[in-house]
């Protein structure tokens, strides 16, 4: 798998229920909203690249 | 002879020799089309949901046409869909289009994959590919297939083939038999990669380039010929892993408001929407959009508030998605309306793919 440049990953609180419900994060240079599913690619590789330590999402504003 | 007459006791070993049997009737009966045989979605290269045309990217991303992953792997490539002549007889009829990759810098490993869900349902089988295609080659003087097997999210199994283009379009295939699925661990995104690219040990920076289209990948040891899809099926499975929602020519011939789905102010500084999908998507989708100011809108109670950033909800499937906004609104809570996409090129894109 070729790996995404993913920046400027946070948690968004859903406004509905006041949880964290998603990751906001530019991936390859496009604005992307992505939700906490494993089995979504951006998902999955985010979480790959937070285990690497390559990658820190910033807490929910 | 009667076809009530033929059994397979009443016709003794050696009875039908190979000389026998009229040339092609065999390749006729072949040749009968079944539908559901090509594993490969787009494979005509017909639908184009992101876009017809690319340039000077270095992305490792999804482009143009749908289901085909393009992989920069440090090159520079032009990507688009291109119509074929009407009445070329190069290669039958059918086809309307082709997918034209075009590394301005090439680099090994780089070229286009097609990712196929679900390795279980062809696993242990032996497959064939075929497609057709032209143009010119990577500076090692030849093009690389390879059969990516991924069962837990990294290709276990690597298979190699090589091939080299013409300047006349020319039909390739290849035959392989997958491995045994006895013992594999499934993940969640499990698949047959296929690739089209520059060969690993050729590092060459040559320009070079790919017209490719009629893409099939099916059980067995013949290439058939190419099963044909309408534009609608194929659009019905390509959705499946993308659903691109853009801005529309309206009746009038211009463009104006696209009106996306009904909307309604759930408190006082966010606007909700939720959406419908055309099809089930693979999985809960990433939602990336445009990059305009005022790009959005939500029309209520005689005004429009227009905005340019947008979320998904904790209650997206992938059957719907909820989407909300807060900022540049002004409504009062209760307020309901529309949601809708303002500008010619703005979009939102529903992305579940592998």
């Amino acid at each position: 798998m070729n790996e995404m440049t993913i920046t400027n990953a946070r948690y968004v609180n859903s406004p509905l229920l006041n949880e964290v419900d998603s990751i906001k994060a530019t991936i390859d240079g496009e604005q992307m909203s992505i939700p906490l599913c494993e089995g979504n690619r951006h998902y999955d590789e985010i979480m790959r690249q937070v285990d690497a330590g390559t990658l820190t999402i910033a807490e929910a504003e | 002879m009667s076809r009530s007459k033929i059994t397979s006791a009443s016709i003794e070993d050696s009875t039908i020799a190979a000389a026998d049997i009229a040339s092609g009737a065999v390749e006729s009966a072949i040749a009968t089309p079944l539908s559901h045989r090509n594993l490969i979605i787009n494979g005509a290269m017909q639908v184009a949901q992101r876009g017809t045309s690319v340039t000077g990217s270095t992305a490792n991303t999804y482009q143009t046409c749908d289901r085909w992953y393009h992989i920069a792997s440090g090159a520079t490539y032009n990507s688009s869909q291109e119509s074929l002549t009407i009445g070329q007889t190069d290669i039958p009829r059918q086809f309307q289009y082709f997918l034209r990759f075009d590394e301005t810098t090439g680099n090994n490993n780089s070229g286009i994959e097609q990712r196929v869900e679900n390795i279980l349902s062809i696993a242990g089988e032996t497959v064939t590919l075929s497609f057709y295609a032209k143009g010119t080659n990577p500076g090692g003087g030849s093009m690389q297939i390879e059969f990516d097997e991924y069962w837990d999210g990294s290709a276990q199994t690597q298979n190699t083939e090589s091939f080299t283009l013409t300047s006349s379009w020319q039909r390739f295939t290849f035959t392989r038999t997958l491995t045994d699925p006895t013992g594999k661990t499934i993940g969640s995104n499990s698949f047959l990669g296929i690739k089209f690219r520059q060969p690993t040990v050729d590092t060459n920076t040559n320009a070079w380039t790919l017209d490719i289209t009629g893409v099939q990948l099916e059980v067995g040891s013949v290439a058939t010929p190419f099963e044909h899809r309408s534009y609608g099926e194929e659009l019905a499975r390509c959705q499946r892993y993308f659903y691109g929602i853009n801005q529309y020519t309206n009746s009038r011939g211009g463009t104006g408001w696209a009106f996306i789905a009904t909307a309604v102010a759930y408190d006082t500084s966010h606007m909700t929407a939720s959406l419908n999908l055309p099809v089930t998507l693979r999985t809960t989708p990433t939602i990336s959009y445009s990059n305009l100011s005022g790009q959005f809108g939500f029309g209520r109670s005689g005004a429009v508030d227009y905005f340019d950033t947008l979320s998904g909800g904790n209650s997206d499937n992938n059957q719907n998605v909820n989407i909300y906004a807060s900022n540049g609104l002004s409504h009062s809570i209760g307020d309901a309306g529309y949601f809708g996409i303002y500008f010619g090129s703005a979009y939102i894109h529903l992305d579940a793919e592998l």
